[in-house]
């Protein structure tokens, strides 16, 4: 355990959240992966995550999913950071590169779920308050309705037509050109 | 499983939100879907936040000014109503001369405009433009905000200049500027608002009348010394807020500014100049070629010929061809949103 080991483990140690979702399953990350999460940084600041960050709202399949995305990104981050000082580094830019083509492969990968897990994660997303995972997510619903008809979005996302035929014609003949 | 209908409305605009500007029609359509959708697209809430996210109004689509009398001053009579309309509808035969933002003047419909021609009698030309003033307003959604519309005519050896305020409800007394050349008449083409003046262009394409909004003086300001006779001049603000004008000379879309305020056509610059020829297909490289509109903000230009209208992009240089029309058209883009049960 940490109090066996050298200073910086001990720092390392002391900087891991125990995060639990809303079916009690427990999840063990670094506090550089939970503080992408503005939710779980506003605790950490104010101190309130001793004995674990109890997510009420989050379950532990969708919890390990957004932890994924999170370690991907911190390090990303952390990447960021150091680079700053190296922009003039042609070499270091080309390392760089390749590693946002990777983090963009990522991100493609991690977005191959179904439709309802997809709406979990942006519920996630919102509630734990991690914006590049409100965008990626929100941003893929809506590539998915690009140009489709009113009828394919209805099927796809299980909505029920609830507009009068009038109404329906009204909208239709306002938004004429939308259709042309 | 969370269904669609289980996202807060504020999730569903964030996902609205990111519907790419460059295509709103997936939003009209998404209108079209159920009726929490209509409302919340609908909402003048949400379009600020549209607005906000991305910085400028997208483009929702253009009407066109045709005239197929191959007239290019308009005509206004004596008594015939001269209307606001806040949107616009797709009907044709409305005779549009300016959309800023979400209005545009018409010569029909809506709000009339009472009382303006006893005031201004039979002018030869004209033109007008229509300004939000609201006080704070950010200018990406101005629907139901208060608005002036300026209008500029001319009058024998002068042009005259009125305003309508909607606070007020009634016109401004008029303001003159004499003029020695009282034949070079208006053209009603798009104005630029640059600043705080209005721009409108004369048809003999060298000169330039200014509106200065604040004091409601008009001075005229000269082209670049070229010959533009037989091209279209289309004037507009540039991103970094100069006075600017578009025209096509041998298939290059020219994009030229103004520097300073200095008057008699020197301090103007041609900025860019894109090769039609490199974005248009073969066939669609017939002269005559015209610059007809611009959509401010998004960087979209109207391109026409005999072979029909064409969108460029110039910021990602793509290039979109729209429906044929042909008749010296100017093209108005209209960049917010009407849905029922909002005007």
């Amino acid at each position: 355990m940490a109090s066996a080991g050298s200073g910086d483990e001990k720092a390392a140690a002391a900087a891991m959240i125990t995060l639990i979702s809303s079916d009690n399953e427990k999840f063990e990350v670094t506090e550089a992966t939970a503080t992408l999460s503005q939710t779980i940084r506003h605790m950490i600041e104010d101190g309130c995550t001793d004995g674990g960050v109890p997510l009420p709202n989050v379950t532990s399949k969708i919890l390990a999913r957004v932890i994924e995305y999170c370690k991907k990104h911190a390090t990303a981050a952390a990447g960021e950071e150091g680079s700053s000082s190296s922009f003039s580094d042609a070499a270091f830019l080309e390392v760089d590169r390749a590693f946002l083509e990777e983090l963009e492969e990522f991100d493609d990968a991690f977005l191959e779920v179904d439709r309802a897990t997809l709406f979990d994660l942006i519920l996630a997303a919102n509630y734990l308050d991690i914006k590049g995972l409100l965008n990626l997510t929100c941003q893929k619903v809506a590539d998915s309705v690009k140009g489709k008809t009113p009828e394919q979005i209805r099927e796809m996302y299980n909505i029920v037509n609830d507009l009068t035929p009038e109404e329906e014609a009204e909208i239709r003949r306002e938004t004429q050109w939308a259709f042309e | 499983m969370t269904p669609a209908t289980e996202l807060l409305d504020e999730l569903i605009e964030e996902i609205f939100c990111r519907i790419h500007t460059a295509d709103p029609t997936t939003l009209a359509r998404a209108a079209l879907v159920c009726r929490r959708w209509c409302r919340l697209i609908a909402d003048p809430g949400f379009r600020r936040r549209l607005g906000e996210f991305h910085r400028a109004p997208p483009m929702l689509g253009f009407s066109c000014n045709i005239d197929f009398d191959f007239r290019d001053t308009a005509s206004f009579y004596r008594g015939q109503p001269f209307t606001i309309a806040r949107f616009l509808r797709t009907s044709s035969g409305l005779e549009r001369v300016d959309s800023e933002r979400s209005r545009v003047v018409d010569t029909t419909e809506e709000h009339r405009l009472h009382g303006m021609s006893p005031l201004l009698g039979c002018p030869s030309s004209w033109n007008a433009a229509v300004l939000c003033t609201a006080t704070g307003c950010n200018h990406l959604d101005c629907h139901g905000k208060s608005f002036a519309v300026v209008f500029v005519a001319t009058s024998d050896n002068s042009m005259v200049s009125l305003v309508y305020s909607s606070k007020v409800g009634w016109w401004s007394e008029e303001t003159r500027l004499f003029v020695q050349k009282p034949e070079d008449p208006l053209v009603l083409e798009g104005s630029a608002l640059v600043g705080n003046a209005l721009y409108f262009m004369l048809r003999s394409k060298t000169r330039i009348l200014k509106y200065s909004v604040g004091t409601r003086e008009m001075h005229m300001i000269h082209l670049p010394p070229a010959d533009f006779s037989e091209q279209r001049i289309l004037l507009m603000a540039t991103e970094d807020s100069r006075l600017g004008f578009a025209t096509v000379r041998d298939f290059n879309l020219c994009l030229w500014s103004r520097d300073g305020d200095s008057d008699r056509g020197v301090g103007w610059t041609q900025r860019r100049v894109i090769d039609l020829k490199a974005l248009l297909p073969t066939r669609a490289l017939v002269d005559p070629t015209h610059v007809v509109g611009f959509a401010h903000g998004v960087g979209f230009f109207f391109i026409e010929n005999y072979s029909g209208h064409f969108i460029i992009d110039i910021k990602s240089n793509r290039v979109k061809k729209v429906r044929p029309v042909w008749g010296g058209s100017t093209i108005f883009p209209y960049m917010s949103f009407h849905t029922p049960g909002t005007n």
